[in-house]
């Protein structure tokens, strides 16, 4: 078998696996259309947190704990691990705030946004227009010359404390009632916990083999011409469609969605800053998380900008819910772009 | 020879950079450092769709893929 085919076989079966893991979840208690959202998902954990107490999403969701730590486990085993750092840490702090903030105008990262496809959501199809025209305009600021600058080898240990605190939360929040955990609303909606972090591991593991990027799929199909990283995203979509369909949770319109609002506009803009953050980023929340087991601690920064990101959405009341958006979060989206393209032109020059 | 450092860099700098290259010398041999699996594999794939052909040999902790 040549090593193209072994490839294909590869991104296949993760394409499966990836399917499998979103319909389990969404069949053992996750909340509608987000059996697996990392950006709702991070949410609920700043919420567990308390870094906000928006009392209907608070859950340290062992999700997100999985995805890294699977994909940790699966860099260290393929010997893909090598932790580094240095990249423009700060400003990758300030892109993960300003990605969590357009994903919760929103209400979903690409992953939902995709999952919120499958299951009909016509505003998820509409909000993929500004996710596609964010990642085109962070692909043209690539093409003039975008640079965060070069990440830099550091100590082994480095690359494992986020997944180890990670993990030590995870503990903390199945062994005490350290954290706050909803009673009511999406964040009281989950899987059994054992179910859960399986999920995760499995999911993280399957994104780190198969580089599954929402963002840099898109991108390199515009970039590079590069179609390949779309097959693992076609696989997933098309799993969970089958799945919607015969379980009869299709529902082919805007109104009345699950954990969704209608305001045409405001999911595009949403998105755009998503798309946009996501390519100067290098990659979309999922990928931030796997590149986190990768080793690469500035994704771990990353991630903390999206913790504070989330924590800013539900205290300044940014972050929209079924009923709408509001005016605080429509000011932070422009807000939010404004700040983007502010970044892409500092860092238009790359270095040698 | 023509070289290429894409050590450090997110995605897709490095593939942006040999494809550059390999715009410029379509006929000069073109040795790339990397120090991630991801775009080593992203750039091997890029070169073969590119007509050329790609190799890899490990060292150390760097990647050096010779583009022919």
């Amino acid at each position: 078998m040549d090593s193209k085919t072994k490839n294909y076989i590869t991104i296949g079966i993760c394409g499966v696996l990836a399917a499998a893991v979103a319909i389990v979840l969404a069949m053992s208690g996750n909340p509608g259309n987000m059996a697996i959202c990392i950006a709702c998902f991070i949410r609920d954990t700043a919420g567990a947190l308390k870094l906000h107490t928006a009392p209907v999403v608070q859950y340290l969701r062992p999700e997100i704990v999985g995805i890294i730590l699977g994909a940790l486990i699966t860099a260290v085993a393929t010997k893909e691990y090598k932790a580094s750092a240095g990249s423009s840490p700060f400003t990758r702090f300030i892109l993960g705030m300003t990605v969590m903030i357009g994903a919760l105008i929103f209400l979903g990262c690409p992953l939902r946004m995709v999952l919120r496809m499958t299951a009909g959501d016509l505003n998820a199809w509409v909000a993929l227009v500004g996710f596609v025209a964010g990642i085109a305009t962070g692909t043209f600021f690539l093409k003039k010359g975008f640079s965060l600058g070069r990440a830099q080898a550091v100590k082994k240990a480095e690359g494992f404390v986020l997944p180890i605190v990670m993990l030590v939360l995870f503990i903390l929040s199945i062994a005490t009632t350290l954290f706050a955990a909803s009673t009511e609303g999406p964040g009281s909606m989950h899987a059994p916990v054992i179910l859960s972090i399986v999920a995760g591991l499995v999911f993280g593991a399957v994104a780190q083999r198969s580089r599954m990027c929402f963002g840099g799929s898109i991108r390199d199909a515009f970039l590079i011409h590069d179609f390949g990283g779309l097959i693992v995203i076609g696989i997933l979509f098309a799993g969970v469609l089958i799945y919607n369909l015969v379980s009869g949770h299709f529902n082919l319109a805007f109104e009345a969605q699950p954990i969704a609002h209608t305001e045409a506009l405001w999911n595009i803009l949403g998105m755009y800053v998503v798309g946009f953050g996501a390519v100067l980023l290098g990659g979309c929340p999922l990928r931030q998380l796997v590149l986190v087991g990768n080793g690469e601690t500035d994704s771990a920064v990353t991630f903390l900008g999206f913790l504070v990101g989330a924590a800013c959405a539900h205290n300044f009341g940014l972050a929209s819910s079924a009923a709408g958006t509001t005016e605080a979060g429509r000011i932070a989206c422009i807000a939010c772009i404004v700040i983007l393209f502010v970044i892409a032109f500092v860092n238009m020059k790359r270095k040698a | 020879m023509i070289e290429v450092d894409t050590k450090g860099l997110s995605c897709p700098e490095p593939v942006l950079m040999v494809q550059d290259a390999l715009k410029d010398h379509p006929k000069d041999t073109i040795r790339v450092e990397s120090d991630r699996a991801t775009p080593r594999d992203n750039i091997i794939k890029l070169a073969e769709r590119s007509g050329r052909k790609a190799s890899y040999v490990e060292q150390g902790d760097i990647f050096v893929i010779t583009i022919e």
